[in-house]
């Protein structure tokens, strides 16, 4: 498949990231895109119709618990390592009540 | 002081060295060539020395404090440990304290080891060289103008350069092996579920192993014994026997058979190492050793597929890291997306933007089947391949790197060659197999080669005896760099 590498498409994929990165960085990152688009079009030549597209190659199957509960972390030890928090809650900027807040 | 981790433990064990003098002589290597190598980021000689007087009191009450009872040990430091930082090198969570403890470490510090330093990488383990970590680069102590290879670069620098303790780092396509090929020393990724993950900053689960860089393939055996089995923090580790790793290496390897694949000594290679490489092949044909040809056709395309796979499950993993749960929080933000936005691209580093967004482009819709699934069944190929491979002889060798250590700044401009380097090492991952690097010799500018040994799944034991083997009969691996902690060879 071929791909026309466009600034929208390079400012598509930094919205999908969540990076808000600058003209410069955007710009660096198209250049870079395209000799990885390159350097992965060999892997067109294989024919690969049939195969089994598994995630894993290791022959670990599905490993199955008891179905009961045990501790975990104490909540105070588990926000120790945000930014901000009020136990038992992690703190963000308001995110509700605002119409223009975002378009994602 | 030249001595093995063996040395470290008997002595300890038979009381005529304390658990506290130990950390000591650690403490001071580390000290001593860290300002030339920068491998260590950071160095606990408070908290290891208290660890240590803990352990003291307990061997002079008698009781029985773990097999590995005061060896010192140093951990990457994308490993979770409960003191010190865990950084992965990034400035996204550059004073992260973990609230708990990777399995692996745990199993370390139970069986009596010391936690000393934290080691340096490329951010998140993603890079060959230790140039891509925001906190400083490591040199190689064969010659410091050089990288030490990466991402465990922090790790193989330190090893080459110390004697008498443990090192944990993680690969994900080389990141153990090739820094350890750079540096003279060995090190081993061991088969995809050896090991327990839990702890190991996730760059991507489907690849990540932690395993240990060590002197010989002995001491790596003795780590591997210590921290393997099976977790019930990590679905992928695997309940299979845990051997006596150190009494199976020991094992002669006489009519073991070994395959050489055209297909893993592509034309990029150097000819020295080319050279060096099959001398050590003719080493382990003089201890008995079968070598044979085989083919792994799909090889050649082993890392575009992990370029992708890699960034795929690094876009999805590094999503954590959101500027709500850990570390930096960018100052001002209007929303929670701008909030996430700009603390991401205040925190990651250039390669690991460059990695996401690669890993977000071919999850993303419209792509997913040209490239993902496409990388997915190139990596089920490849598998396959060593499947075959691995039915007709019992290890593949090969180069571990095209190359030797390449000076610093030399591949910063361009990541396509730094990716280049990865190319013998990437199989390994994508394929789940147990995969050592060992020296086998220097190049003409007195820089370490590394011979690499893949073997089938959940037998790590026979790549180690191998390896061991070769070891018992030459000295590469005891050869002392120019920059060490113990005057051995050159300067100290």
């Amino acid at each position: 498949m071929s791909i026309e590498v466009t600034d929208e498409l390079v400012e598509k994929i930094a919205v999908l990231s969540r990076l808000d990165l600058t003209r410069e960085e955007l710009d660096g990152f198209k250049e870079h895109f395209e000799k990885v688009l390159e350097y992965v079009g060999e892997l067109q030549e294989l024919e690969t119709d049939g195969v089994d597209p598994s995630l894993f190659t290791s022959e670990a199957s599905n490993v199955l618990r008891s179905d009961e509960g045990t501790p975990s972390l104490p909540n105070e030890v588990a926000l120790r390592p945000s930014p901000d928090s009020e136990p038992p809650y992690f703190l963000v900027p308001r995110i509700i009540g605002d119409a223009e807040s975002s378009e994602n | 002081m030249t001595k093995s981790v063996f040395d470290t433990r008997d002595s300890i064990r038979a009381g005529e060295l304390t658990a506290t003098a130990a950390a000591e002589d650690a403490l001071r290597q580390v000290e001593q060539v860290n300002p030339q190598l920068d491998a260590a980021t950071e160095i606990l000689r408070e908290e290891a020395l208290e660890q240590a007087a803990e352990l003291d009191r307990r061997l002079e009450s008698g009781e029985e404090p773990g097999p590995l009872a005061g060896v010192p040990f140093t951990v990457k430091s994308n490993i979770c440990t409960l003191y010190g930082r865990t950084t992965a090198a990034s400035r996204i969570i550059e004073n992260h304290v973990s609230p708990y403890e990777a399995t692996a470490v745990r199993r370390l510090r139970e069986a009596g080891a010391v936690c000393v330093a934290k080691t340096n990488l490329d951010e998140f383990g993603m890079g060959s060289s230790t140039e891509n970590s925001s906190i400083k680069i490591t040199k190689n102590p064969w010659e410091t103008n050089h990288v030490p290879g990466g991402s465990s670069g922090g790790a193989a620098a330190l090893c080459s350069a110390t004697r008498g303790m443990l090192h944990l780092g993680s690969d994900t396509g080389g990141s153990i092996r090739q820094p350890a090929a750079y540096c003279g020393v060995t090190g081993l990724k061991p088969t995809y579920g050896r090991v327990s993950r839990y702890g190991l900053l996730a760059f991507a689960s489907s690849l990540d192993q932690i395993g240990p860089l060590q002197h010989s393939a002995l001491e790596c055996a003795l780590v591997l014994e210590a921290m393997a089995g099976v977790d019930e923090m990590d679905c992928t580790s695997r309940n299979v026997e845990v051997k006596d790793y150190v009494e199976s290496a020991s094992r002669d390897i006489s009519g073991m058979r070994l395959g050489i694949a055209p297909e893993l000594f592509p034309e990029g290679v150097d000819s020295e190492v080319r050279e060096r490489v099959e001398q050590a092949i003719e080493v382990l044909r003089g201890l008995g050793a079968e070598v044979k040809e085989v083919s792994l056709p799909n090889a050649r395309y082993a890392n575009p597929a992990y370029v992708l796979v890699s960034a795929a499950e690094a876009s999805s993993n590094l999503a954590r890291y959101d500027g709500v749960h850990f570390g930096h929080r960018t100052k001002e933000a209007e929303d929670l997306v701008a909030l996430y936005k700009s603390s991401r691209a205040e925190g990651f580093g250039p390669e690991v933007k460059r990695r996401i967004m690669i890993g977000a482009f071919v999850l993303s819709s419209g792509y997913y089947d040209a490239f993902y699934l496409k990388a997915l069944k190139v990596r089920k190929l490849i598998r396959q391949d060593f499947e075959t491979a691995l039915g007709e002889v019992d290890a593949v060798v090969c180069p571990t790197s095209p190359i030797t250590a390449f000076p610093i700044g030399e591949r910063m401009d361009d990541p396509m060659k730094l990716y280049a380097v990865d190319v013998l090492t990437v199989p390994a991952n994508l394929a789940s197999l147990p995969a050592l690097s060992l020296p086998c010799g220097l190049s003409g500018d007195g820089l370490p080669i590394g011979m690499q040994l893949y073997g089938r799944a959940m037998e790590d034991d026979v790549v180690l005896r191998i390896a061991n083997a070769f070891q018992s009969e030459t000295e590469h691996h005891l050869q002392a760099p120019p920059v060490n902690a113990w005057g051995g060879g050159g300067e100290a």
